[in-house]
């Protein structure tokens, strides 16, 4: 017995590893390829050893909900024309491009408020102004750029530079990022 | 040479004959062994290891994904084939270092695999991985120290990671995250349980180790997670929501010392110390209501883990078990030097710390040299 668990405890992490190198592959065999416009986040400090993160620049439709919280949300991709599209996935509607937020590891932030219009200038004293309306969240994903290539795309990114992630969408829901390159012209 | 001096220096002092020293001398000769030339061509094999390295690394980029995925899996079955072979025919060390070079693989595997299909993810979920994957491995072919020191390391790293990487200290103790956050707190307590294990570990070099494993994890919190804990503001409403933290690690310290009490592994008040050290030191801060970043919060932090490695270091010394009283005596000293970077803020303060914590030491080493003078042979 104690045998048969010693055999199985040095074949099993070489199988395992084997096997979730074959689900990986399976999963991305069917997985459309998109390729979404991106801005680099932090203007000084990019480059986190050699995984860069970006925030994706896509346009956000429709109520999509508290995607900051623990389980994430999910979002409907469409291409329409150079842009793409993140909107709500709401019911009725057909979502052929799901993404999953938090099966993607993709890091939200909560939308900054946006600027509170100026109250009264003149009349007495001025009422307290509403809280303004959040802004919609942002989303970022974080890809592994090649050592050769990282301080190309770091610098395309702080000049402004058109670029695009190259990502694949599993049928599960999964982006699974694959590189940056620059935004095809035109 | 230094055999020649010392035994005219023994000579000269008539402890022993002259004859005497011909015979050491000769016996001496006959074990020598050319550690230099050893030691040149150990630099060889490291230099081409180390070129090999950073031709790979140089090209990294170029080398195909298919490539780099298939040769690593190789590379782990040659090293997992290794362990069986040199295991079979009774070559320890090379087994050993061939374990070990199988964990470092599996760690590296799942990173590569995180590179390759670009995941992203915390690292307590890459060390948690290679924990599950190597570790039945670490504990079942695992001969010597070696095999135990990466065990019970990989163990607390993952556990520290997960720990630090809980979003707000307000989170802490909140289901889903409650059980596997109780269990993190709990992996010295289990190493120590694991240990104690009757039949469970084959053989004492890596038991012995386990049983070091809370010592370890007591340096990490020392450094780490300890003023982490006494920074951060804890309400007497939170303490009483944070006591399910303690589902795992009491029931984790009982069964360490049931299991010594069925079978005794270790002298009691050296398990006590053990067990209530590191359950002290962790569990203190998530308890103690205390306002966040106070200087009296930080010291009692201190002076805790300082209480504990003292107990440990006492009950070590008088248990005659010296590497571990080495190993408590030079964490605390370790804590100690880390005091001088947290109290900075201002020169006062700095002086202060560094003052303190200077004589501190100096009486450390002090009464460390004591207890090794006086103190019993190492089991």
């Amino acid at each position: 017995m104690i045998r048969w668990l010693r055999l199985l405890a040095l074949l099993g992490p070489v199988v395992a590893l084997a096997l979730l190198v074959g689900w990986r592959e399976t999963e991305l065999r069917g997985a459309a390829e998109w390729r979404i416009p991106v801005t680099g986040v932090d203007p000084l400090d990019q480059l986190r050893g050699r995984h860069l993160t970006v925030q994706l620049d896509w346009r956000l439709e429709g109520p999509v909900g508290d995607c900051t919280a623990d389980g994430g949300c999910t979002l409907c991709l469409e291409q329409r024309a150079a842009a793409v599209v993140a909107r709500a996935d709401t019911p009725g509607r057909a979502c052929p491009a799901r993404l999953e937020t938090r099966r993607s590891r993709l890091t939200v932030w909560p939308g900054v408020p946006e600027a509170a219009t100026p109250g009264p200038a003149e009349g007495g004293p001025a009422a307290p102004a509403p809280a303004p309306p959040p802004g919609p969240p942002r989303f970022a994903a974080t890809v592994f750029v090649p050592e050769a290539r990282a301080d190309a795309i770091d610098a395309a990114l702080r000049d402004g530079q058109p670029t695009v992630l190259v990502a694949r969408l599993t049928r599960s829901g999964r982006l699974v990022a694959d590189r940056l390159e620059p935004a095809p012209r035109g | 040479m230094a055999l020649e001096r010392d035994l005219a220096r023994w000579v000269a002092a008539g402890l022993i004959d002259g004859a005497t020293a011909g015979r050491i001398r000769a016996h001496e000769q006959a074990l020598a062994r050319p550690v230099w030339r050893w030691a040149v061509a150990a630099t060889g094999v490291l230099s081409v290891g180390l070129g090999l390295l950073l031709l790979v690394a140089a090209n990294w980029g170029s080398i195909p994904p298919p490539l780099k995925l298939g040769g690593h899996l190789l590379l782990a079955a040659t090293a997992a084939a290794a362990v069986a072979l040199a295991g079979q025919r009774g070559q320890r060390w090379t087994a050993e270092a061939a374990l070990f070079l199988f964990a470092c693989l599996i760690l590296a595997g799942l990173a590569l695999h995180a590179q390759v299909y670009q995941l992203a993810g915390p690292s307590w979920e890459l060390l948690v991985g290679a924990l599950l994957l190597s570790g039945p491995a670490l504990l079942l072919h695992g001969r010597t120290a070696l095999a135990g020191a990466a065990l019970a390391l990989l163990a607390l790293a993952a556990a520290f990671a997960f720990l630090v990487a809980t979003p707000d200290p307000g989170m802490l103790g909140q289901w889903p995250r409650l059980l596997p956050e109780s269990l993190a707190l709990a992996a010295p307590l289990l190493l120590l349980a694991l240990g104690l294990l009757p039949g469970g570990i084959p053989d004492a070099g890596v038991a012995r180790l386990l049983r070091a494993g809370p010592l370890w994890l007591l340096g990490l919190v020392a450094f780490f997670l300890a003023p982490v804990g006494w920074l951060t503001d804890v309400a007497p409403a939170d303490t009483v929501r944070l006591v399910p933290l303690l589902i795992v690690p009491l029931p984790a310290a009982a069964l360490a010392l049931l299991l010594n009490r069925r079978r005794p592994r270790v002298p009691p008040r050296l398990l006590a110390a053990l067990v209530a050290g590191p359950l002290t030191v962790l569990v203190a801060p998530l308890i103690v209501a205390h306002p966040a970043d106070t200087l009296w919060a930080r010291l009692l932090g201190l002076a805790l883990t300082l209480v504990a490695l003292g107990w440990i270091a006492h009950a070590a010394a008088d248990a005659g078990w010296r590497w571990l009283f080495n190993l408590a005596v030079a964490l605390a000293a370790l804590r100690l030097l880390a005091a001088y970077f947290e109290l900075f803020g201002s020169l006062a303060t700095t002086g202060f710390g560094m003052v303190g914590g200077g004589l501190l030491l100096i009486a450390l080493a002090f009464g460390w040299r004591r207890v090794t003078r006086a103190g019993p042979a190492a089991p």
